[in-house]
């Protein structure tokens, strides 16, 4: 088997190197570089844009474009994020929380530097197990019915709990306070609306995007906007040097970028498990595992690596589900599909023996497309940091100008607008008074898929709650939350005294 | 202040003359038309609403432009079509989400056909029944048998509450006088999942996406949802021939305008609509994509959306407390 699929993949480069196909990668990954870097603008308002422009073209051009633009957003996304504090997309959320204190030190470019290495890592391994093990990774991923996805949003809740910086009891607030608000809007069970205030626009719920904006970048640009001068003076110090990444960076961020890859993966797979929460466990466990878990959230590389390289393994590996069953992992991979169904070719099971063309030419593309892209970016690395040599008024209301536009454009809605704003506001008060908005994210992310596959469950055992235990994966997920919750309590039993120190400490400092 | 008030003044004045003028049939379009598109971009509604634009706009010598306002079940960008001004120049892409909403979403700031009008229909594209094949059932009435032996036991996947996907399961369920459990998902592919998966035993999707997975023998077709069989997977008898009769649930999408929009625009845009409709690649190409041109008038077309309400308002009533 792996004899022919290396064979196979040697066709696919004969396909993905042919100049026009060449060419449809290369425009790819640049628009969606280019629209990845813009504040908010999605890949899928990049992607709906020109998927008109596809319609002409050939069936494997069309797709290895497509395909360029989502991977390639994803590389642009994390550069706002670490240099101005800017998720554009909801995967590198995280990636602010370290990231931007990087920045803040003049260590931008180095944090830019380990996200670009980290992410053609990921891409890589994901693009590798989609070649070798996707007939088995989709076996697995099918037994992921509502119990045992459930159990694993648990797992992820209590886990990322400990997610930010500071008081415990702020972190379990704020981790509430997401749950509520992913409350919002109609409820998938009965159809019933929840807290939408008579406004059709919340029916959907509050837009993640505008979530992350709100909380993040335009809390951030109040919070700062009346004290410039110490900012400008750490932005200035940016030095050629200090772009690349030295050799303990790097020594530090191998293990992380490994274990984020492979929590990517994994996420990938289970369905409804995107690239967002596939970057929040990575953070999660990677700050589990250290051994100086103070120093996350103050400029941890390692806090950077490990979410990117796990947002790009997911990126990649997200194609397995939705090339080998044609079940779209999020609604970018539904897009894809519909480009493929337009072109009149069906993504499912037979697409590999039908269309050899297409599928092992997308695969070799996208180590194409990933080579594209690092030589894009790194050489650029410089000239994004100059970014922040632009004096700050010039530079923060014109990123705000693009978070409008971008709001706007992911369901072109003026409402999403003023949403995003008044997240915002709340942002700030909630970041004046101490408490941290990374919780709210992840509460906003897992709570709605907890909660939709709780009732879902329910439904299928007829009310049964012997589901989670009877169901041997679930099990496991419940039995490593009891560790998790046991152990966690036991820490705190034996160090009372240190921790009420440390989390003084942090609280004055945030 | 003065001056910009004016200018505004001058400004919706001018609007008000353009639009005056372009109300006479011969002249339309006079500018371009906007089609709004009240689901997300990439679905069926937003793919079949740019291949008419494109065609209208190169038969009209005016741009037909697609403006996705997606949310709320359809409902936001269909206020504002009927909010619209009724020149013609804002149409809206509409499908029987649209006439399911009319009873299961009362409340809502529109009525259908109170505050637009029908203009022409586009297509219809027909679902399939499809089972895990763990399943004993090989045929649609032993399927129909194994749920009545075993009434509430089994169960249904569909995209959500009120889609027409749910609507298909429930219309099954009365005709055929079963008990299955509805199980809703967030959006097709997870429902799709769980049934390939095995969580779910049944669920009912549409023709193109399902096809490769039945012929993978990953799912068993038991039927397919329209008058006739699909050209898709034309080995599938269809639900109605294969042991419920009277069973017809397809998706279908369709074209209306805000009400008191002129008659002879309505007209004209629905005989240029039929042409798109009769051409021959337009027909091929939709085969393959498991879709069928549909052709009416204005008012056969009314007709054929005040039935499908009537129809779900009726299963809506006998199956309600149900669905919400």
């Amino acid at each position: 088997m792996t004899g022919t699929a290396i064979a196979d993949l040697i066709h696919g480069f004969g396909v993905a190197l042919q100049p026009h196909n060449f060419l449809a990668c290369l425009i790819g990954v640049l628009m969606g570089n280019i629209v990845g870097v813009l504040p908010g603008m999605g890949v899928m308002a990049a992607i709906s844009i020109l998927l008109p422009l596809t319609f002409a073209m050939p069936p494997v051009a069309a797709i290895l474009m497509l395909a360029g633009i989502y991977y390639g957003a994803q590389y642009g996304g994390a550069i706002c994020s670490i240099l101005l504090n800017l998720p554009c997309h909801p995967p590198h959320a995280v990636t602010c929380l370290d990231g931007y204190p990087m920045t803040k030190q003049g260590k931008g470019g180095t944090a830019l530097g380990i996200t670009m290495l980290g992410s053609f890592v990921g891409a890589s391994f994901g693009i590798t197990q989609m070649i070798f093990f996707a007939p088995i990774l989709v076996s697995i991923a099918l037994k992921f019915g509502p119990a045992e996805v459930c159990s694993l949003m648990l797992l992820g809740l209590l886990a990322g709990s400990t997610l930010a910086r500071g008081s415990a009891l702020k972190g379990i607030a704020m981790t509430t306070f997401g749950l509520l608000l992913g409350i919002f809007g109609t409820d998938v069970t009965t159809g019933l609306e929840r807290f939408t205030f008579g406004f059709p626009e919340l029916a959907d719920g509050i837009e993640i995007v505008g979530l992350a904006l709100g909380l993040f970048g335009i809390a951030e640009f109040m919070k700062s906007v009346n004290k410039v001068e110490p900012l400008k003076a750490g932005y200035a110090k940016v030095r050629l040097r200090d772009m690349r990444p030295s050799r303990t960076d790097l020594k530090m961020s191998a293990f992380p970028i490994m274990r984020g890859t492979l929590i990517g993966s994994l996420c990938s797979l289970i369905p409804g498990t995107g690239p967002t929460i596939a970057s929040f466990v990575a953070y999660a466990t990677e700050k589990k595992v250290s051994k100086t878990p103070e120093r996350f959230g103050r400029g941890a590389i390692e806090g950077v690596a490990a979410p990117e390289s796990s947002t790009h393994s997911s990126v990649q590996g997200d194609f397995i589900p939705t090339m080998s069953l044609g079940i779209p992992g999020d609604s970018v991979m539904a897009l894809l599909l519909a480009a493929l169904t337009i072109q009149g070719i069906t993504p499912g099971p037979q697409l590999i023996s039908q269309h050899p063309d297409i599928f092992w030419g997308l695969i070799a593309s996208f180590w194409v497309g990933n080579i594209l892209l690092v030589f894009l970016n790194v050489p650029m690395i410089g000239l994004w940091v100059k970014l922040l040599t632009i004096p700050y008024k010039y530079l923060y209301p014109s990123a705000l100008f693009f978070v409008c536009i971008g709001v706007y454009s992911t369901n072109n809605s003026l409402f999403q607008v003023g949403e995003t704003l008044v997240i915002g506001v709340l942002g700030y008060v909630l970041l004046v008074l101490g408490f941290h908005p990374a919780p709210i994210l992840l509460g906003f992310v897992l709570g709605p898929r907890f909660e939709e596959n709780f009732r879902r469950a329910m439904l299928l055992s007829r009310g049964d709650l012997k589901v989670f235990i009877e169901r041997p994966i679930s099990a496991a997920f419940l039995t490593v939350c009891v560790i998790l919750l046991l152990g966690q309590l036991y820490v705190r039993w034996r160090s009372r005294g240190r921790v009420v120190t440390v989390d003084a400490i942090a609280v004055e400092e945030s | 202040m003065m001056p910009f008030v004016r200018s505004l003044l001058c400004l919706c004045l001018c609007v008000l003359a353009l639009s005056g003028i372009s109300v006479r049939a011969q002249d339309y379009p006079a500018r371009p038309v906007k089609i709004i598109v009240p689901f997300g971009a990439g679905g069926p509604a937003d793919l079949y609403a740019r291949i008419v634009a494109q065609h209208l706009s190169d038969a009209l010598k005016e741009s037909f432009v697609v403006d996705d306002r997606p949310g709320a079940g359809a409902v936001i960008g269909t206020s504002e079509v009927a909010k619209a001004a009724p020149d013609g120049y804002t149409l809206l892409m509409m499908s029987n989400t649209h006439t399911v909403n009319e009873t299961i979403l009362p409340n809502k700031s529109y009525k259908l056909m109170r505050d637009l009008v029908p203009v022409a229909p586009v297509n219809f594209s027909d679902l399939v029944m499809v089972v895990h094949p763990s399943v004993p059932a090989k045929t649609l009435t032993e399927f129909i048998a194994l749920a009545k032996a075993r009434p509430g036991a089994l169960n249904y996947a569909s995209s959500g509450t009120g889609t027409p996907y749910h609507m298909a399961g429930e219309l099954f369920k009365a005709l055929s006088g079963t008990d299955i459990v509805h199980i809703p998902y967030r959006g097709s592919g997870e429902a799709r999942n769980a049934v390939i998966g095995g969580h779910v035993q049944m669920m009912i999707d549409a023709v193109t996406t399902m096809a490769p997975n039945v012929e993978a023998g990953q799912v068993r077709a038991l039927g397919v949802s329209g008058q006739s069989r699909s050209s898709v997977l034309p080995d599938v008898p269809t639900i109605a021939e294969a042991g419920v009769p009277g069973y017809e649930a397809t998706i279908w999408l369709g074209l209306m305008a805000p009400k008191g929009t002129p008659d002879a625009i309505v007209q004209k845009l629905n005989v240029e609509i039929e042409k798109v409709l009769k051409r021959d690649d337009i027909k091929q190409d939709w085969a393959k994509q498991g879709a069928t041109p549909l052709l009416m008038s204005p008012a056969e077309f009314g007709e054929y959306i005040n039935k499908d309400i009537e129809k779900w308002a009726k299963l809506i009533a006998r199956s309600g407390a149900k669905l919400r």
